[in-house]
């Protein structure tokens, strides 16, 4: 869990050869620029010098640190373990038989498919390392001079990798106060700020920084950009030219980025940290997604020549490249085929904006206990009417029988009225479970629904944050790496690992499994704001907003 | 499961069919002198084995609702059509069948089948009313009703605590530490060393503890309700209030904690004995239905060699 900010160091560097100032200075130079007071009240025993043989682990993705690592010689390989797959209790055996029978039985289980998310699809998968992962390879390599654990130690995210080194490798392993005095200071999170008396040092960085970001431009950024989907058919040329022009911006915790109804000047492409996109709304603000490393936003009001459609703010230190509108402009004039791409990206975003509103309810007791239950907090929740229920548990098989035999809702939760309140994805409002992913795996389709990709290594942080104990961790079987001692290639070994998995609404499906196998109608995932006015229609002006004119046109049609 | 509006083309199909049928038969078989001796062998015309094909064929597809529900994530139409067609076309089988049989039970055999069938649609008609009814009754009566597979686990989560505050009262029980001996006056003053008399902290609560291990564990150990005191609302409730009165006032949160656990195991025990009243019939219905097509496939066999 979060650790204090200045706990004692040596419990946080308890492995490798403790640095004096002098040394550390040897082998990160930059530090030298740090005013030499502040540099010796701080950094002494704040660092320690790692030295690893080939083929030992660094650092294991899921594991819960606080320090940064800075490669002084040698490289190292940086890679997710976790397979990239669903969570999957039934191994596919058997002979030609079994299986034709599994082909045919997964045949039938797809059904009618609705159309693919195109919105989210990722091709990289954002660590916290100055490089990102394929995502049908995940691994690449690091070298001397690079900087990985950044967010581990600034946010204390668990590790969203393992490192392990490719040959004899000399590392500077870090605390916080070191990283900061290298990159310069970022916002501390208030709970860290509560939990310790110290105050801690605020520095501007060294040119440590500067350089960093440098590479970024000039390597890192180009690659991010073409991994982007919509961006694939950009030229070469045309990409260097409009990231020469592009510049990066910093914004801290809590910091708007940009405000709804605001005009539109650049497009924005995130770096590193967590951006939380929201819509002011009658009742209050509304979370439509957070965005992490990788992901865009502003594009919207750009091409539809309109102000932003919603309010950007940063979660925690957010870096973002700026792209001007005259450079973006350029662009989708340029590329067409950009710009197709990029309108049905922005409708399918402004569809989903408008697919709920949230307003100033007034208290009755009935509608009071659903406040209460966090039920119009929901997008969509799975209710089960228990009049009709035979409690057969057909929803329950069916689930699991979608899901590779790992069901996703129990039969079980609150009760609201003669309605049972599943425990399954409600796809809240504000879905905290994002907010902490160190992979980016756990995201949110424009459809509002919550899914959890492949990527996914089984840190647990999600959750931890579902409020309502709807994501849960299964076991899966991985082979781990074990180097052996007298051969080369490691040996593999059989090991258990975790996947975070929650209800995906049966994402490529048109209807939820739950929904479709249950024999007596019982089962329904519902819009709760749509529910709840049903089943108090006086409420239904208040959900809706609905003017008096309105009103009479609705009762015409009707 | 409820018969309510959304069954209402399915009632209005079946109406229609059972109609047109009856309709064919009076006309095939009510008019003309042929009556008689038609009527006796109505099964083998075309019609009538026309009602019975059909019949067969309503047979098998209800038989494939209990296929269907073992892999309710197909995608071969909800799972609920296939109950309002399971329920409906049965239905409609009752005209068709006795029209097929000329409204006569025949041969042993085919009064086999006919009884058969009989109990089969008996069977049906019990669970479906047991489905309209007890969903409700099982909302009303169970506020916090568990998963039912998890209630063994529960079972056993509430002995445990019950043996913990057993526990913890005989804990309270023991005697206090033996007090250091007092300084025995000297000699000379004629004084001899005293051992402090040993004394229990509480005085023993004798009805909590027979309540306890003659009435309470063993009902919270066992997995059936009978035989015990405690499974009955208003003994329990009685025997806990006689125990509460006659305890010292410090052992009566420990008593209102033990009529909740007793509380949580008799509304276990309400979901098993609902549950099993919900779901038994089926243990009637599905293998005498089984046994149904067994029959009707010999019976065919027989029609189709005899024809």
């Amino acid at each position: 869990m979060v650790a204090p900010l200045l706990e004692s160091k040596e419990s946080k560097l308890e492995k490798g050869e403790p640095l004096s100032g002098e040394d550390l200075l040897r082998y990160l130079p930059a530090l030298s620029e740090v005013p030499k007071g502040v540099f010796t009240k701080f950094a002494e025993g704040a660092a320690v010098l790692r030295r690893f043989k080939p083929g030992e682990m660094v650092c294991r993705e899921g594991d819960f640190d606080s320090t940064a690592f800075y490669i002084v010689s040698g490289s190292v390989d940086i890679f997710i373990s976790t397979p990239l797959a669903h969570v999957a209790t039934r191994a596919e055996r058997g002979g030609f038989f079994q299986r034709s029978v599994a082909r045919m039985r997964s045949l039938l289980q797809q059904g009618e498919r609705s159309p693919e998310d195109t919105v989210g699809r990722r091709k990289l998968i954002p660590i916290d390392a100055s490089v990102d992962l394929e995502v049908g390879s995940p691994s690449a390599q690091l070298g001397a001079g690079e900087l990985f654990g950044e967010m581990c130690c600034r946010s204390f995210q668990p590790r969203s990798a393992t490192v392990r080194a490719r040959e004899e490798c000399v590392m500077v392993e870090m605390l916080r106060v070191v990283l900061d005095m290298l990159v310069g200071t970022r916002e501390i999170q208030d709970d860290i700020k509560s939990s310790t008396k110290v105050k801690a040092a605020t520095f501007k960085g060294t040119s440590f920084k500067t350089e960093l970001d440098k590479k970024y431009m000039s390597r890192a950024l180009l690659n991010q950009i073409q991994r982007i989907p919509i961006f694939e058919s950009l030229s070469q040329e045309f990409l260097q030219e409009m990231c020469s022009h592009a510049s990066l911006q910093t914004f801290h915790k809590n910091q708007v980025i940009c405000r709804e109804d605001d005009p539109a000047d650049c497009f924005y492409l995130i770096r590193q940290g967590l951006v939380k996109v929201s819509q002011a709304m009658p009742g209050g603000e509304m979370v439509r997604t957070y965005l992490s490393k990788g992901d865009y936003f502003g594009e919207i009001a750009l091409l539809k020549n309109m102000p932003r459609t919603a309010s950007c703010t940063a979660v925690d230190t957010v870096d973002l490249v700026r792209i001007a509108a005259t450079d973006f402009q350029n662009m989708v004039e340029k590329f067409p085929e950009v710009r197709s791409a990029m309108e049905e990206v922005a409708d399918q975003r402004m569809k989903s904006g408008a697919m709920r509103k949230f307003p100033n309810l007034p208290m009755s007791s009935s509608l009071s206990d659903a406040m209460d239950l966090g039920l119009l907090q929901a997008q969509n929740l799975l209710l089960i009417d228990l009049n009709k229920c035979t409690r057969c548990d057909l929803c329950v098989q069916a689930c699991g029988e979608a899901h590779d035999g790992v069901t996703r809702l129990l039969r079980d939760g609150m009760r609201y009225e003669n309605y049972l309140v599943a425990t399954a994805c409600r796809s809240c409002q504000d879905p905290l479970c994002m907010t902490q992913c160190p992979v980016g795996s756990i995201r949110r389709k424009v459809n509002l629904e919550i899914v959890i990709e492949d990527w996914c290594i089984g840190c647990t942080k999600c959750a931890e944050l579902c409020p309502y104990g709807n994501i849960n961790m299964h076991p899966v079987e991985i082979k781990e790496e074990k180097p052996s001692k007298d051969s080369a290639a490691p040996a593999k070994k059989a090991a258990s690992a975790t996947k975070a998995t929650t209800c995906d609404l049966c994402t490529d499906l048109k209807t939820p499994s739950c929904v479709y196998a249950c024999p007596h109608d019982a089962a329904m995932r519902v819009n709760p704001a749509d529910f709840f006015s049903r089943k108090m229609p006086g409420l239904r002006n208040v959900f809706f907003n609905v003017t008096s004119t309105e009103k009479v046109g609705a009762r015409t049609t009707h | 499961m409820i018969i309510d509006r959304t069954h209402r083309s399915w009632g209005i199909i079946t109406l229609v069919l059972a109609f047109l049928a009856v309709l064919a038969y009076w006309q095939t078989f009510h008019q003309g002198e042929s009556y008689t001796r038609l009527h006796e062998t109505v099964g083998g015309t075309p019609l009538g084995l026309a009602f019975g094909i059909l019949s067969f064929a309503v047979f098998v597809f209800a038989a494939l609702l209990g296929w269907r529900r073992k892999h309710p994530s197909w995608r071969l139409g909800r799972l609920q059509f296939w109950m309002k067609g399971h329920i409906w076309l049965t239905f409609l089988t009752v005209p068709l069948i006795l029209m097929h049989a000329g409204f006569r039970m025949g041969g042993p055999m085919t009064s086999l089948l006919m009884w058969v069938y009989a109990l089969v649609m008996l069977s049906g008609v019990y669970g479906l009313i047991l489905q309209h009814v007890m969903p409700r009754m099982m909302r009303d009566k169970l506020p916090n009703e568990v998963v039912f597979e998890q209630i063994p686990h529960i079972r056993g989560q509430l002995f445990q605590r019950a043996t913990e505050i057993r526990a913890q009262i005989s804990k309270d029980l023991e005697p206090a530490p033996a007090p250091e001996p007092v300084e025995p006056a000297s000699a000379e003053e004629g004084g001899v060393a005293v051992q402090a008399p040993v004394t229990l902290r509480v005085e023993e609560p004798k009805t909590l503890i027979d309540a306890l291990d003659g009435q309470i564990l063993p009902y919270l150990a066992g997995t059936s309700p009978r035989g015990f005191i405690m499974a009955d609302k208003q003994s329990s409730v009685d025997v806990l209030m006689v125990t509460r009165i006659q305890s010292e006032e410090r052992w009566h949160a420990m008593v209102d904690e033990l009529r909740s656990l007793i509380q949580e195991r008799q509304q276990l025990d309400l979901q098993t004995k609902l549950q099993h009243w919900l779901h038994g019939w089926i243990l009637l219905h599905a293998p005498v239905s089984f046994f149904l097509i067994i029959l009707t496939v010999w019976h065919i066999v027989v029609a189709l060699f005899y024809y």
